[in-house]
């Protein structure tokens, strides 16, 4: 009955899913061998995913399927061929990125496929290029939700996710941390651990309620400063402890956003704030810090006070952030 | 300035630093430096030395040895002294002598297949055991794992710690990123590098070679349109000298 040419697309996903690869494998080749056009429109459907097509790769070369593709199922057997290339001497030859077939293609591959992670070494392999090229390439910000879930899933699998962490931070983008974050209060002690450690948080233990407090301190703390957020270009082929993602101090104390890629303002430094910060340069490096907090939490409540403040001579505004003379405002 | 109880020493009174070795290259860097370096014994000054000379040294011979580059998908060892991990690390057998094992990959490289981090992990493991010698070496490090900068040894934590110092020696870890990678390519977003004398590094994969050299490697990775070239990171990855010293005295 599976091999019935009018099978339908769903009933193939069926098939590979309760029977595995190898009857799913067997009743395409059948149909395929028997009719192609039908064999096609299988793959062509809006209803296919992408393991199931990875799974009949073999089977579509063997049987000649091709140019009754459409152009997306097309594109993404021409990405897992790239991937796939024991040398990849010309690092994006063969793949025309400007293509939309080629890009709707690689968000069909990882938004279909992420639920099957772990179907086979190259499969997964395949999944970390598509989620790499797709941030950084493509800017492709929709799927970070995804991507964390990706990234912890197989964290707990205990496999590879060293390229999956560094494509979900080629989106430079400060405010996806929010989807790391609510691992800092998961019940899972290894997927704690992972988030400690790619938002660069000493790791505290302590209980549900401490845990729950750890998360909406950070998630403040991020609300607060992801406009002077940037990205360091450390990673965890540099290091064991990366600060993949840091705060400008001077960015905090002016109050002036700046690009999360380069580090730089995203609008030119005015004189006045010149002036400023080579009022901040004075100050001792613990003393920056404090200058620079105070500063964002002043701007926040009271920006007319704050005016007042920033202006006033460095040794003033640290006693003031200091709370030393009592009249700490913030 | 070197010190040694705070008093501060010149190069030339250090005894058994062999003319023209990195060893000499490091006291001398050392003893120029406007920093104040300071050494509890001449002992813990010679360990750091010895050691330093003997990674420089570990770095050459890993490059002769024949180990190919690979990712972690791909990585491959000798399984008759390591279990290779799903994350494509290597793990030491359960009886194996870890001394024995280091040693395997050196005399048998081509058994062998890792990226550029691991390889580093390697260099100091083997620089360390012909400081310390295999008893002292098996004793300190019954357990190993090889993964880059992942599940390392407690007493080598600090070489996976990216740091700035003030002076750069040889046989410190470096790195030169490359922030315009292709991402298809994701193995050349960065080399971990061995410094061997202030001008030429040892990387898993791009050789022994001059910083240059590295860059446009690295370069000739990149996504097409790139604005940022590669560059070597001012950090370094150094192990605690001072610990591994005490490490070994202790019985």
């Amino acid at each position: 009955m599976y091999s019935n040419p009018r099978m339908s697309t769903e009933t193939l996903e069926y098939i590979r899913r309760v029977r595995g690869t190898n009857a799913c494998r067997q009743h395409f080749l059948e149909i395929a061998l028997k009719n192609q056009e039908s064999a096609e429109r299988l793959l062509n459907s809006g209803r296919l995913h992408f393991a199931t097509l990875f799974t009949l790769k073999p089977q579509i070369t063997k049987a000649g399927l091709g140019p009754g593709l459409n152009g997306k199922v097309q594109a993404a057997l021409q990405i897992c061929d790239k991937v796939l290339e024991e040398k990849k001497c010309s690092p994006d030859g063969g793949i025309s990125y400007n293509d939309n077939n080629i890009r709707s293609a690689f968000l069909w591959i990882f938004q279909t496929g992420a639920q099957d992670d772990g179907l086979s070494n190259e499969y997964d392999e395949i999944l970390d290029l598509t989620a790499c090229v797709l941030t950084r390439r493509y800017r492709e910000k929709n799927i970070l939700p995804q991507l964390a879930e990706l990234i912890f899933r197989r964290n707990r699998k205990r496999g590879y996710l060293h390229d999956l962490i560094w494509a979900f931070f080629q989106s430079h983008d400060p405010g996806s941390m929010r989807y790391i974050a609510p691992y800092l209060r998961t019940s899972n002690a290894r997927d704690r651990q992972l988030a400690h450690l790619l938002l660069h948080l000493p790791e505290t233990g302590g209980n549900a309620r401490q845990q729950e407090n750890e998360y909406r301190k950070f998630m403040n703390w991020l609300r607060e400063n992801s406009a002077y957020l940037y990205f360091t270009g450390e990673s965890l082929q540099s290091s064991n402890q990366p600060e993949i993602c840091s705060l400008d101090q001077e960015a905090q104390y002016l109050g002036k956003q700046i690009s999360p890629r380069t580090d730089r303002p995203v609008n030119p430094v005015t004189n006045e704030e010149e002036e400023a910060l080579s009022c901040f340069a004075q100050a001792e490096e613990n003393e920056k810090a404090i200058l620079s907090e105070y500063s964002g939490k002043l701007r926040a409540q009271n920006p007319a006070l704050w005016n007042r403040w920033i202006h006033s001579p460095v040794s003033e505004q640290i006693r003031i952030a200091k709370g030393g003379t009592g009249r700490r405002l913030v | 300035m070197i010190f040694i109880k705070d008093t501060k020493i010149e190069p030339e009174s250090v005894p058994d630093i062999p003319q023209g070795s990195v060893e000499q290259a490091s006291l001398a860097q050392l003893a120029a430096s406007n920093i104040k370096f300071d050494y509890a014994s001449q002992e813990q000054l010679l360990f750091e030395l010895n050691v330093r000379g003997q990674t420089v040294t570990a770095a050459k011979d890993l490059d002769r040895s024949g180990m190919a580059f690979a990712i972690f998908r791909k990585s491959r060892c000798n399984p008759d002294f390591w279990n290779r991990t799903n994350e494509g690390g290597f793990r030491l057998k359960k009886g194996a002598s870890p001394g024995e094992a280091i040693t395997d990959i050196y005399e048998h490289g081509r058994k062998y297949a890792t990226e550029c981090a691991t390889a580093m992990v390697i260099v100091y493991y083997r620089a360390l055991l012909v400081v310390w010698g295999p008893e002292t070496f098996n004793r300190i490090f019954p357990k190993i794992e090889l993964m880059n900068w992942h599940h390392l040894d407690r007493l080598l934590r600090e070489i996976g710690l990216m740091r700035k110092f003030p002076l750069y020696l040889p046989g410190d870890r470096l790195y030169f990123a490359n922030p315009d990678v292709d991402p298809m390519t994701p193995q050349w977003q960065g080399e971990n590098v061995i410094d061997l004398n202030g001008k030429l590094y040892y990387g898993h994969g791009v050789g022994i070679n001059d910083a240059d050299t590295i860059i446009r490697a690295l370069n000739k990775n990149r996504i097409e349109n790139a604005d940022e070239s590669a560059y070597l990171m001012d950090a370094a990855g150094r192990p605690d000298y001072n610990k591994l010293f005490r490490a070994s005295q202790s019985r």
